[in-house]
């Protein structure tokens, strides 16, 4: 790629739909106002021609911004680095050294597919702006691209050095295709159809759609006086009452998050191609993500709070610099059975591969504290019910029970491991999370203690590793904090010097070994900051 | 998982002694080095500032009070309130935070210690330190102090008020340090 490159002609197109879309409201909003203020009585032939003339404003201005973004677009690989020209207006030149970028995703909406194309989003570490994106271009040039980006020496060697099947073939440098081969033989895991639809029915999408549903039910009940919900919800449940509308809520919200679930995560597809994982996603929308091995900061295995009795799971990833939608692309497996768990991990991300057979746990004096915790929780939440609802509302007060069963739960599930430089730091917020950090990726790390917990003599540690534009901590609160405090120790001693990362477990260096190892300092160490 | 008796969930009368896990390494002394005393004053001047934000509204309360008709208790009422803060951030908690506040510089990370009602301690690797800043406000370059700030990937922290010669020297350390640490 020596000269630089526009994107696909279809570009234009596509920048001008998403200008048109913007455009759209503002310029058509007086028409519609008007029509439905005056009803059909608005229609003259003034307005007519007005309508025609917006009409061709529209697509003047988005077409004629279209093909000016196309023109002045163009992208260009040159000695590892790529460089952007971009702006109609503010012109900018972009270059972005192969080393910045943490991760390329290949995003095909609608219009790409009709054109064969993919629009391609490069996420970069840091600064203000977390990535950019080529909004349309050929699959096989964006193959080449990815290819020519994110393929680093060391991977190459590593591809070589494993002996991994795929790298017979491969001579140091490699195809658009055979990159495709390997990728098509590390395929991982699939999730089937049949898991898909359990998946959808136990997600924890019920939660967000909750609210959004109760708040349109109230908006759309306010727009149409004659009460078409409540005959809706006395139909489907014959009477209406409190009952039946939370129930009809509720049943709402979950049809929202199956569907919301189905969409994002149909054809579930995760690959693991030398050293990175490419995800394949989405039924309208299909997505594709690549997520460097060496990027990726601590992994989380969450037991959702529907899907724990089932004994499934979901994988995430916290990854560095992996900015926009974080939330959506992290998760690297929606839905795994807990036995496979480990083998999974092994798999696809063996640096974090380790199930620890037991957990160390929080003293039992730290119930209490847990206990009364999810209690105020649960007073605050009947606090706002009872407001909103008053005689009926003090109902709320018979979950308190309920929230300080969970407070013991919670307990039950906090717990740390540790072992060859890795921790594993089990906690519950509502579903329970396993997060698997090795030390060497640890930022920053933390032991707090209130006034409450240092008459119990006890404490929190936490431990933040790099995702995302800022950070993402993990935390176990009520520790004992002689061992909060070991824990704390342990974050800062010995850490490994190189990135070993992609050695087989057994060629990396263990942690006694590393220890003499990293102290190669130009300056020989005398530090008393040290326990022995 | 309730298996044993329940009395020592309930019983905290007096302080534990905190158990250590062998597996483990020892817990880290406390970091050793302090701020400059004059940074107390920093923090008493910028507290007090920060007490105007509920000494200007009293103090709207209580002429609203006196126009309106002359009603002494409810203006003595008014400005307790306001008083009691000012004691307590002005007058207690920074000498208690200054104690606290605790710092060390050692080959491998950086070690710091702060807080009153909840007490914090850090530590910062320095293979992670991605740059180190001095900066000083206008109180703080009054006074000849400084302020250090640690960026690493996950966020950034501040050892507040060393003097200048301390601070520059913190920083260059630190910075010299994470040089020679930086692999990743």
């Amino acid at each position: 790629m020596s000269e630089p490159q526009r994107l696909h002609p279809a570009a234009i197109l596509i920048m001008a739909l998403r200008v048109s879309r913007q455009l759209v409201l503002p310029l058509m909003a007086p028409f519609v106002f008007s029509l439905l203020s005056q009803g059909l009585d608005a229609i003259s032939p003034v307005m007519l021609f007005l309508l025609i003339g917006a009409v061709t404003l529209l697509i003047l201005l988005s077409a004629g911004w279209g093909f000016l973004y196309w023109q002045r677009y163009t992208f260009q690989v040159v000695d590892n680095e790529l460089h952007l020209r971009q702006g109609i207006i503010f012109r900018k030149q972009r270059t972005i050294p192969r080393e910045r970028i943490q991760a390329i995703d290949f995003v095909e909406g609608v219009m790409h597919r009709i054109f064969g194309l993919v629009a391609v989003r490069v996420q970069t570490a840091g600064g203000n702006e977390p990535g950019f994106s080529l909004i349309g271009i050929s699959r096989s040039n964006a193959e080449a691209l990815r290819d020519e980006l994110s393929l680093r020496p060391s991977q190459v060697r590593e591809v070589e050095g494993a002996g991994l099947a795929a790298s017979d073939d491969l001579d140091g440098t490699e195809t658009a295709t055979q990159a495709e081969t390997a990728a098509e033989s590390g395929l991982l895991r699939k999730l089937t159809p049949q898991q898909l639809l359990v998946a959808a029915a136990t997600s924890g999408g019920i939660g967000i759609a909750l609210p959004i549903i109760a708040s349109g039910m109230s908006l759309v009940n306010n727009a149409m006086p004659n009460n078409d919900l409540f005959e809706l919800a006395t139909s489907v449940f014959g009477g209406v009452s409190w009952w039946s509308i939370a129930l009809f809520i509720l049943l709402a919200a979950w049809v929202l998050s199956f569907v919301g679930t189905i969409l994002a995560h149909a054809g579930f597809t995760i690959r693991r191609s030398d050293d990175n994982l490419l995800i394949e996603r989405g039924l309208i929308e299909k997505r594709r993500a690549t997520v460097p091995l060496n990027r990726i900061q601590a992994i989380r295995v969450i037991d959702g709070v529907l899907r724990q009795p089932f004994g499934y799971a979901m994988i995430k990833v916290e990854s560095a610099g992996y900015g926009e939608d974080a939330s959506e692309s992290s998760v690297i497996f929606p839905f795994l059975p807990r036995s496979e768990v480990a083998a999974f991990l092994n798999e696809a991300v063996p640096e974090f591969a380790w199930d620890p057979p037991e957990f160390s746990r929080p003293p039992r004096r730290a119930i209490r504290r847990y206990i009364t915790r999810m209690t105020l929780v649960g007073l605050a939440l009947s606090a706002i019910v009872i407001a909103i609802f008053y005689p009926l509302g003090l109902w709320a007060l018979a979950s308190l029970p309920f929230f300080a069963a969970f407070g013991y739960l919670c307990y039950r599930d906090a717990g740390w491991a540790i072992s060859d430089g890795t921790m594993v730091m089990r906690y519950r917020t509502l579903a329970r999370s396993t997060a698997i950090i090795p030390k060497r990726r640890i930022q920053s790390s933390d032991v707090t203690q209130n006034i409450l917990q240092r008459r119990g003599s006890l404490g929190n540690i936490n431990a933040t590793v790099a995702s995302g534009v800022s950070g993402a901590t993990f935390s176990i609160m009520h520790l004992d904090k002689g061992v909060a405090d070991q824990l704390f120790a342990w974050t800062g001693r010995g850490r490994t010097r190189l990135d070993r990362s992609h050695l087989p477990r057994q060629l990396r260096p263990q942690p006694q070994r590393d220890f003499w190892e990293s102290t190669d300092f130009t300056s020989p160490a005398s530090d008393s900051g040290w326990p022995k | 998982m309730v298996d044993s008796d329940l009395s020592d969930i309930f019983h905290q009368g007096q302080r534990q002694a905190p158990t250590l896990d062998d597996s483990l390494p020892q817990p880290r002394p406390e970091p050793s080095q302090m701020l400059d005393p004059r940074a107390l004053r920093v923090w008493r001047i910028n507290a007090a500032i920060g007490t105007l934000f509920i000494w200007i509204p009293a103090g709207i309360a209580v002429t609203v009070t006196y126009l309106a008709d002359w009603l002494w208790p409810w203006m003595l009422l008014i400005l307790i309130f306001p008083f009691l803060i000012t004691i307590l951030q002005v007058f207690i908690i920074p000498p208690l935070e200054w104690r606290r506040w605790r710092y060390e510089v050692s080959e491998r990370e950086v070690d710091m210690q702060r807080g009153v009602f909840v007490t914090t301690r850090t530590l910062v690797p320095m293979s992670r330190v991605q740059h180190v800043d001095t900066q000083q406000g206008p109180i703080l370059r009054y006074y000849g102090l400084s302020a250090v700030t640690i960026t690493t990937a996950g966020g950034g922290h501040e050892i507040p008020g060393l003097s200048e010669e301390v601070a520059s020297e913190v920083r260059d350390r630190i910075a010299a340090l994470a040089g020679v640490a930086d692999d990743v």
